[in-house]
This record gives C-alpha cells, structure tokens and sequence, in this order.
C-alpha cells in the first residue's frame, strides 16, 4: 500500500526566489526558416518522386500481365447496354477492319461508344476494349482514313495495355498522395509530371500503330497526318498549355514526324487518295454545332 | 493547366504566409520582451507550496493563449512529417505561446495585487478542426495560485 509521504517542511532560512529574464536561443533553433523549407522539402520531395516513378515502373511491368477478362468484367458494370445507334454501328464496323489490320488478339475486342455531344472534342480508350468517341470530334474527320488512324491510335493503347498501366498508375499516385496531403499541390505536381511522361511514351507508340494501321488499310500514311496536321490548328493557345511538363502528349509537330518515320520505314507513300467517311457519319460534318467551343482535347 | 494554377496557389500561399508570419512573429517577440520586463517583479515559484509562513491569501490565476500557423510553417512541418526530424518551424511558435500565457497569467496576478505566483502548470491543446482535420492552431494554459496581501477586516 502507498504510503503518502509527510509534507515537506519549509527551510527556516528565507528561500530567496529570483525571476531572471527569460533566456534566448536555448528552445529555439537558429536555423533560417528558409533553409529548412529548401532542405526538407527537397528530400521529401525527392523522396515521394522517387518512389512514384519506382511503383509507376513496377505497375508498367504488371499490367500486362493482369488478365484482360479482369478488365472486361470490371468494365462491364460501367458501360450502359443500350442499343447501337447507326453511327456507333458504323464505327464498330471501321474499328473491327482496324483491329483486323493491327493483328489484335481475339480475346481483345474492342467495343466503341458513340458519345453525341458536340462541345467535346475528344476520344478515349478505357478499360476492357471499350473506346468512346464524341461526335465534337467526329465532325472534324473528313475522310474514312483519319478517322481509322483516330481508332487505331486509341485501339493501339488497348493493345499495349496502357489502359490497365494507367489505372494501375493512378492507383499508386492516390495512395502515394493520401499520405502527404497538406502538401498536395506539390506532390499531385510531380506524380502528374511523372505519369505525363510515361503518357508520352505511350501516346508515340500508339501514333507509331495507328501509321501502321492505315498503311495497312489504305496503301498510305496521308490520313494520319491529315488527322494530326488539321487538330493541330484546334490546339488551346495558352502560354502554359505549349509547356511539355504540363502535356500527356508529344507536341504535334513530333507526332507527324513519328508518322514519316513510320512511312519511311515501312516504304509507304505519305500522301494518296483519302477513302470518304461512311454515310452514316458524314452528315455529322453538315448538322448544326451550337457548340461557342473548338478546342481541342483529344491529341 | 490547372496543376500549374494549383501549383501558383501554392507558391503565392508560402509567401504569403513566409513574410506575414515572419512580421507577426519579429512583433510578437518584441512585445513579449518588453512585457516580459514589465512584468518581472512578479516572480513564479516552482514549488507546490507557497513558501512563506506569512498569512497570506491564494487564488487560482491563468493565462490562455491560441495561436495559429502560418502557411509556411505548416508546408515545412508537412515535408518534416514526411521523412521525420526535429521541427524547428514550431519551435517559435510554441515558446512564443508558452511566454504569452505566462504574460497573461502574470497580468492576471497583477490585476489581483499578487506578488508572486507557486505551483506553475502548463497545458497544451492541438486544436482541430471539423472531421478531425487539423487546423493549424496551438493553445497554451498557463496556471498557478497567486499569493496576494491579506485584506485587513474593520476592526482587526
């Protein structure tokens, strides 16, 4: 049992007591607030990128070995079952051709959305084969050969599984950023660095596809650069949009140059007679667009 | 292009947040200086029980402060937490707390006639805000039991 110790007897002498002014320096560190911020924020900084680009590495690697049914069952629940609408015919019927020329494996089909929204210029390849077009984009095609380049350019990206590499990606980055958040601005700057340069990667391989492609298909690459030359013009113009940090594509001049490379390569003509679009498709060009709009999001 | 505006946000908060803090801290300091001073012939004891024989009366005084993080101090403690370490960034900002709730319990003891004040405790609170985020704001309690001059009754 705990005893309680008798109260302590005052001294007889008188305590003297003193209250000196408070010292300085001594809780306080002396280092400049700003040498600080440099230093750590540079480790941390270098830290957090370092392991991005390793988990974005290691989720390059693994993505094409997750099975693409996994992608097809989780896409599923996403995408509504609703009949085909004569253009979304008529594109599955171009991008089967396409596929057909690309080699893609029978376990990879690909499904296109037609999405009828005109201030969107834009397409997008998305998990299990499914590629959804908007009509802002259709009605700049002109010929059936840029708007074969346009899917094989997205059905390429199915094919070297960026897609489930993306979304692998992603998942890493968000786990990464959970842990840093109230310096997010900084770190979401650097994982959209890191994961636009591994985009931009993967967008000039795909560019190299979809030139094979219509070479296949047509005889020549001229449709490509039909469709990379005239969106080149639809660009934003924004000072900052021209910084390649900020971009998820090659600029357009180093795309067309990836189209004459391929010509080159494969000993095909850059230029040549453009098949037109199918019906269905070319009254999209001629329908009224209320859309104040054009620029452009698909590259 | 929205990252970039992000990112100037950012940039235009830490500066902000730099030079105010830094300004508010060089005045903070100084005032505490020269109240420290002023304030000196009250004396604190470290002990539990006055040390006087005297008669004498005792009342609780304290003194209570919040004060709150700047961008700045907050975006270095962000980067420290990352890797660990020594955060220099809150050192200021705690002593200045400390040595403003024991101002404000001084002047609390001042107003009351005291002499000295025994029995000195602190009390820290990190004070958060909804959902349990933190809100960038720290609170120091000051307290002890003042010694003041008995009041002399009519007739003693």
């Amino acid at each position: 049992m705990f005893e309680r110790p008798p109260p302590a007897r005052l001294p007889d002498a008188p305590m003297r007591i003193e209250n000196p002014p408070v010292p300085e320096g001594i809780n306080v560190s002396g280092q400049h607030p700003l040498r600080d911020f440099f230093v750590q924020g540079t480790l941390a900084v270098g830290v957090f990128a370092v392991c991005l680009l390793l988990l974005g590495a290691l989720a390059g690697l693994l993505a094409p070995h997750v099975p693409f049914a996994w992608e097809q069952r989780a896409a599923a629940r996403f995408w509504p079952q609703v009949p085909a609408s004569p253009e979304e015919a008529t594109l599955n019927e171009l991008a089967a051709r396409v596929a057909h020329a690309m080699k893609l494996p029978a376990d990879m089909p690909i499904v296109i959305h037609y999405w009828p929204d005109d201030c969107t210029i834009n397409a997008a390849a998305s998990l299990g084969g499914h590629i959804v077009v908007y009509r802002g984009l259709l009605r700049q095609m002109e010929s059936e050969d840029e708007l074969a380049a346009l899917l094989a350019h997205e059905i390429a990206h199915v094919q070297h599984r960026d897609v489930a590499r993306g979304f692998l990606r992603g998942i890493a980055a968000a786990l990464l950023l959970a842990g840093v958040d109230s310096v997010s601005p900084v770190f979401s700057g650097i994982g959209t660095a890191a994961t636009q340069s591994f985009s931009r990667e993967q967008e000039s391989l795909a560019d190299a596809d979809a030139a094979r492609a219509t070479a296949a298909l047509y005889g020549h690459t001229g449709g490509a650069l039909a469709l990379f030359s005239r969106l080149q013009a639809h660009l934003p113009h924004g000072l900052l949009d021209s910084l390649e940090l900020t971009r998820s594509h090659p600029d357009f001049p180093r795309r067309i140059e990836t189209v004459r490379a391929q010509s080159r390569q494969l000993a095909r003509p850059e230029t040549g007679t453009l098949t037109p679009l199918p019906a269905a498709l070319r009254t999209l060009r001629e329908a009224e667009n209320n859309c104040r709009s054009d620029d452009l999001e698909w590259e | 292009m929205g990252l970039l505006i992000q990112l100037g946000i950012f940039a235009a908060l830490l500066a902000l947040g730099f030079l105010a803090g830094s300004r508010a801290e060089r005045k903070h300091y100084a005032s505490i200086r020269e109240r420290e001073a002023a304030l000196r012939h009250i004396l604190l004891v470290p002990v539990r029980r006055a040390p006087t024989r005297s008669p004498c009366r005792a009342q609780l005084v304290c003194g209570s402060v919040v004060i709150g993080m700047d961008y700045f101090k907050m975006t270095v403690a962000a980067f420290v937490n990352i890797l660990g370490g020594r955060i220099n960034a809150y050192e200021t900002l705690v002593e200045r707390a400390r040595r403003e709730a024991i101002l404000r319990m001084k002047e609390n003891a001042a107003a009351l006639g005291g002499s000295h004040i025994f029995n000195v405790k602190f009390s820290t609170t990190n004070l958060r805000g909804q959902n349990n985020q933190q809100s960038g704001c720290v609170e120091v309690v000051a307290y002890g039991t003042a010694l003041l001059p008995v009041r002399l009754e009519a007739g003693n």
